[in-house]
């Protein structure tokens, strides 16, 4: 199987009812960095039919019987990437090079991502690239409150796109832009004015390209450091959602790698579904580089491997975005885990 | 909880990639292969031994997970799945923020008094 950093990347871009999500995706498809890519939408209508490669998802979730709401596969989407990842092969449509996936306004992105990474094709031929969130700088605010889908679309974005700042109140759009930097704090914020956007910016420096993933863990560390210092940080929660929050833990001495991954299963088996997002750069025991983890409820991405560290700071420094779980017992409990592994 | 996150993936779960990954194209050398499922198995046991059951190594890429007194047993080929079968064998819930198996791993870890 191919590095996966030279899988085809696929770009989900999601966004609430009414976020400009659509305006978004009209715009990147018009940039000549995304002239080659095939595109998946929920209605035809939805983006430009000149552009080459445009497909419709038919709506079919499969709810797995035993499973939780957040491992649902979206065979739909499935089918779609495996029969044009075929044509592909085949030669019936261009190669293109990358994938961009439109979600629905109330979509969970959840499903998405567990579909991606449960199929032995989709795994083998595409790799995550960004997740693109739009928010709506007119009526984020109160999507936020009272909308646990957007929440779950800002925690998991990669990219943040915030559209309509010209027409929202100001302070409105800064009380939007601090709350989404606190709830996410490493996911790039970017600005859509009057309809444009830097495409680039968009598609450029995702953390799993080999060539990027260090300047974009340089990026994320730099945001999450100046989110953390601000006043008030650990005490302003959401309204909507305050038991939705975001922590982050930091560890001086090396993480033994082994009694991670047995903590981090078990947390996510126990409570996956309350487990929005962790993402982290880990120091591991006997390891001289980092190792960035980056998990979506129960789907945990590949690991990835940095050739060093972005700078003099070697804390292993973990972002939690949970749902109702005590922070201090989940730094507690990864504590124990790690000290009795380097006890055995 | 998930009983389906652990059974629906292939290849190399994360975790038994090692610090290699797996997929990663610059990855450091990891630890050797055998020696790394060794030591997650004692450290597996640590956690499963406070529910009364224990895995041990199976095939070279499996795991036995099994009830302390010999009973019940299932066949998993990954973490999560070796929590989930913990569960069906023991009909209590795997938990890493049950204060009670905190209490026991911090006890471990400061050693005898």
């Amino acid at each position: 199987m191919a590095a996966y950093s030279r899988l085809t990347p696929l770009f989900i871009v999601t966004g609430f009812l009414g976020s400009g999500k659509t305006t978004l995706l009209n715009r990147m498809l018009r940039h000549p960095a995304l002239k080659d890519a095939a595109v998946l939408v929920n209605e035809f209508g939805d983006v430009g039919l000149d552009h080459f490669l445009v497909e419709k998802m038919d709506e079919n979730t499969v709810l797995l019987e035993s499973g939780c709401l957040c491992c649902t596969i979206r065979d739909d989407l499935k089918q779609a990437i495996i029969e044009l990842d075929g044509k592909r092969e085949r030669g019936e449509v261009p190669r293109y090079k990358r994938m961009i996936i439109e979600t629905t306004g109330l979509a969970d992105p959840s499903p998405i991502i567990f579909t991606l990474n449960s199929d032995i094709i989709i795994k083998h031929h595409y790799r995550l690239g960004s997740i693109i969130t739009t928010v709506d700088a007119v009526n984020g605010l109160a999507q936020l409150k009272r909308h646990g889908e957007s929440v779950k679309q800002a925690s998991v974005a990669d990219r943040i796109v915030l559209t309509k700042t010209d027409i929202a109140p100001p302070d409105d759009a800064e009380r939007l832009r601090t709350k989404l930097e606190r709830l996410n704090p490493s996911a790039e914020m970017i600005e859509a004015v009057d309809g444009e956007v830097d495409v680039k910016r968009l598609l450029r420096a995702d953390i799993y390209d080999a060539r990027t993933k260090g300047a974009e863990v340089r990026r994320w560390l730099a945001a999450e450091e100046k989110s953390a210092n601000e006043p008030g940080h650990r005490h302003d929660v959401n309204r909507h959602d305050e038991h939705i929050y975001t922590f982050t833990l930091t560890f001086d001495a090396p993480l033994d790698w082994t009694a991670f991954g047995i903590w981090l299963t078990m947390l996510l088996h126990a409570h996956g579904e309350k487990v929005l997002r962790v993402k982290g750069i880990l120091n591991v025991k006997g390891v001289a580089a980092p190792v960035i983890i980056n998990g979506v409820q129960h789907v945990v991405h590949p690991p990835i491997h940095l050739k060093a560290w972005p700078d003099e700071d070697r804390r292993s420094r973990i972002v939690f975005i949970v749902d109702y779980i005590d922070r201090k017992l989940i730094e507690r409990s990864l504590a124990a885990f790690n000290a009795a592994a380097l006890a055995a | 909880m998930c009983a389906l996150c652990g059974v629906l993936m292939d290849g190399p779960h994360w975790t038994e990639a090692g610090t290699d990954a797996g997929r990663s194209d610059d990855a450091p050398a990891g630890r050797d292969r055998y020696l790394e499922r060794d030591y997650r198995i004692t450290l597996i046991n640590d956690v499963l031994g406070h529910y009364g059951c224990s895995a041990r190594e199976w095939a070279g890429n499996q795991y036995i997970v099994q009830n302390a007194s010999g009973g019940a047993s299932e066949v998993v080929v990954n973490l999560p799945q070796v929590w989930q079968a913990m569960e069906n064998i023991t009909r209590k819930l795997a938990d890493p923020l049950d204060a009670k198996l905190i209490g026991r791993l911090e006890a471990r870890a400061a050693g005898p008094e």
